[in-house]
């Protein structure tokens, strides 16, 4: 079996599927599906998994269906909570209901679309490769790993750079007075 | 190898503009120099 961790849900706006790779499962953390950080938490997490795995998901699965005037709608598909059905085919005591953060981050989804999603993912790529390009050209700055980013990447200073930044207060140029947003 | 104190994790978002990113890297080029 094979499974896919996510580090950065929006990446999935362009990157391949995982399912198309193989994978059986695939997870992630989904904070930057429009789930502010809110002083520590809570956070969303994903999991999807192939057809002939999803009666082994922990909660609960909503599927799609249409009402009796034929217009789309959602309905409870499957509970495998132990309160639900016999306790030896349980897959899952799940009990806390995490559905608010779930919630906003369906609707950051529904809003903004397989499209937006794409959009999203491809600013991030470009955007990241910009400063990286940046920062490259930039005197005393190192970029230690030359792999392929996303918009995540590491940067070295020959000092460390939050003490510089915090040095930088006492200096009369306003640029360093901004370092400390940033670091 | 990693350099504590000395590395750090740059993350970028679709919401930076392109002056945010130039604005970052001046302040810390700035703060580079005003160590040396």
């Amino acid at each position: 079996m094979k499974i896919a961790v996510i580090a950065e849900a929006t990446s999935l706006g362009i990157i391949t599927p995982p399912g198309a790779h193989g994978f059986d499962i695939a997870c992630g953390e989904g904070q930057a599906w429009g789930v502010a950080t809110q002083y520590g938490g809570p956070y969303v997490g994903f999991m999807v998994v192939k057809d002939a795995l999803k009666r082994h998901m922990p909660g609960r699965l909503v599927g799609e269906t249409v009402d009796v005037d034929g217009k789309r709608a959602y309905v409870l598909t499957l509970a495998t909570r132990e309160q639900h059905i016999r306790r030896g085919k349980a897959t899952s005591n799940i009990c806390t209901n995490e559905a608010l953060i779930a919630l906003a981050a369906n609707m950051y989804l529904s809003l903004l679309g397989k499209e937006g999603l794409r959009e999203v993912g491809l600013q991030c790529l470009h955007k990241a490769a910009y400063l990286r390009a940046r920062l490259s050209e930039t005197s005393g700055v190192e970029l230690p790993f030359n792999g392929p980013v996303y918009n995540e990447f590491v940067v070295r200073t020959p000092r460390p750079a939050r003490r510089a930044a915090c040095r930088s207060g006492k200096r009369e140029d306003p640029r360093r007075h901004r370092a400390g947003r940033f670091l | 190898m990693r350099t504590p104190g000395r590395d750090f994790l740059v993350a970028v978002t679709e919401l930076h503009t392109r002056e945010h990113l130039d604005q970052f890297v001046a302040a810390l080029s700035a703060a580079i120099a005003g160590e040396r």
